[in-house]
């Protein structure tokens, strides 16, 4: 399953890969290794979307290691973050993130918590003139400065917005969604299982009766269609470091989509546990 | 921002790469109290020079060289404990009030009462055991 970049056309696969923690793992090689596996089996799913951040640690590196040892997918959409105070810094930590990860340039660079966005995003407009960037973003999570977010939108001629959008988080819907599709945004949804604790939530409980017709099986498949449910959602990127866990998070990318009614009854349902 | 799984492997391949330093350190730190219950001259300027030194060894060795490569943050933290070390030498060359303080000594005694007691059962408090273990592996 796939969704249009509104301002390009290019469709990407709706389910991408996060790298917040779980790809922060140091120098140590059984890890990493563990890390290039969850990346095989995303790219032999089909995935595309890998984000990170200059934020996460070691993240970008390991990204990095896993990229050459499987052999740099052609069909890779790169997506990190410029995340520093200082805005004359802005390139020099933007080319270090592309040695980090081996990669000539980046498909998207968004600016990260909205930290020194003015003059990040003048720098990514400028990068993205020059063709050395092909999508330009800025990014918030957990529920942070939404209406400087939608100024933003309104005001800047960005491709991409990165949120926090799940069944319990949707504030997001009322204002910031519906601007993304009438500025013809594309919305990327992180914590899309507020960090593991909503599968937690949800493990003593069974799966709606109904849910099974859009092909979910498992509670990440039911959160994940959730989200990539709502129309102005581009791509969900859930973080993991298991490889069973991205085979099944990138299966919510197969089927259908949650009709109306059955994303509402799945609100109910998760609110009353 | 690291998991809990990667911070114990980085602490557990940090110990091998020391390992036997672990049990000098132990001695280092028995001759360092003896040194100071014996009063000896200069006992103190070479107990503040020794813990200068082991601070500016785990600043390095530990924050600047392994943990700032999951947490950023650590960098900074290597660089207090530097400062931390030029302040353990500088208070040998600055002149002091004679006299030992109470409340210094109680303070004293309460952080080490900590370290000695309190902070090596922490893991075990936690549900780690003192061996390595192939579960964190």
């Amino acid at each position: 399953m796939t969704r249009p970049i509104p301002s390009s056309g290019e469709e990407i696969p709706v389910v991408g890969l996060g790298s917040w923690i779980t790809f922060n793992v140091g120098d140590d090689t059984q890890l990493r290794d563990e890390c290039t596996a969850v990346m095989q089996a995303f790219f032999a799913a089909g995935g595309r979307l890998i984000d990170s951040s200059p934020m996460y640690g070691s993240a970008q590196e390991t990204i990095g290691y896993g990229l050459e040892k499987l052999s740099r997918p052609q069909t890779l959409f790169s997506a990190d973050k410029v995340w520093i105070g200082d805005p004359q810094s802005g390139r020099e930590q933007i080319r270090q993130s592309q040695s980090f990860w081996g990669v000539p340039q980046f498909t998207l660079l968004q600016v990260h918590n909205l930290l020194s966005w003015k003059e990040h995003l003048q720098t990514l407009f400028e990068m993205k003139d020059a063709g050395q960037l092909k999508y330009v973003g800025i990014t918030t999570s957990e529920g942070r400065r939404h209406s400087e977010v939608e100024d933003i939108l309104m005001s800047q001629p960005i491709d991409f917005v990165q949120i926090t959008y799940n069944v319990l988080d949707r504030d997001v819907e009322d204002r910031i969604l519906r601007l993304a599709t009438e500025r013809k945004i594309a919305v990327i949804v992180n914590r899309p299982f507020r960090q593991g604790d909503l599968i937690a939530e949800m493990a003593d409980h069974p799966l709606p009766d109904r849910v099974s017709e859009t092909g979910a099986k498992t509670r990440a498949q039911l959160m994940l269609k959730f989200i990539i449910s709502h129309p102005a959602v581009t791509c969900a990127i859930p973080a993991t470091a298991n490889v069973a866990h991205v085979q099944e998070n990138m299966e919510a990318a197969t089927g259908t989509v949650m009709d109306p009614a059955l994303r509402k009854r799945t609100i109910d349902d998760v609110e009353n546990l | 921002m690291f998991s809990p799984r990667v911070f114990f492997r980085q602490i557990e391949s940090y110990n091998l790469a020391l390992w036997p330093l672990q049990i000098l350190m132990l001695l280092v730190g028995v001759g360092l109290v003896c040194l100071l219950a014996r009063a000896r001259p200069n006992a103190s300027r070479i107990v503040a020079t020794v813990l200068a030194a082991l601070w500016l060894l785990v600043g390095w060795a530990y924050l600047w060289s392994r943990l700032s490569s999951i947490n950023w943050a650590a960098t900074y933290a290597a660089c207090g404990f530097v400062a931390q070390a030029i302040l353990l030498l500088a208070v040998q060359v600055i002149p002091r009030r004679t006299g030992a303080s109470l409340a210094g000594g109680f303070a004293g005694l309460i952080v080490m009462a900590v370290a000695v007691l309190i902070y090596p059962g922490l893991s075990l408090i936690a549900g780690r055991d003192w061996e390595l273990r192939k579960s964190s592996a």
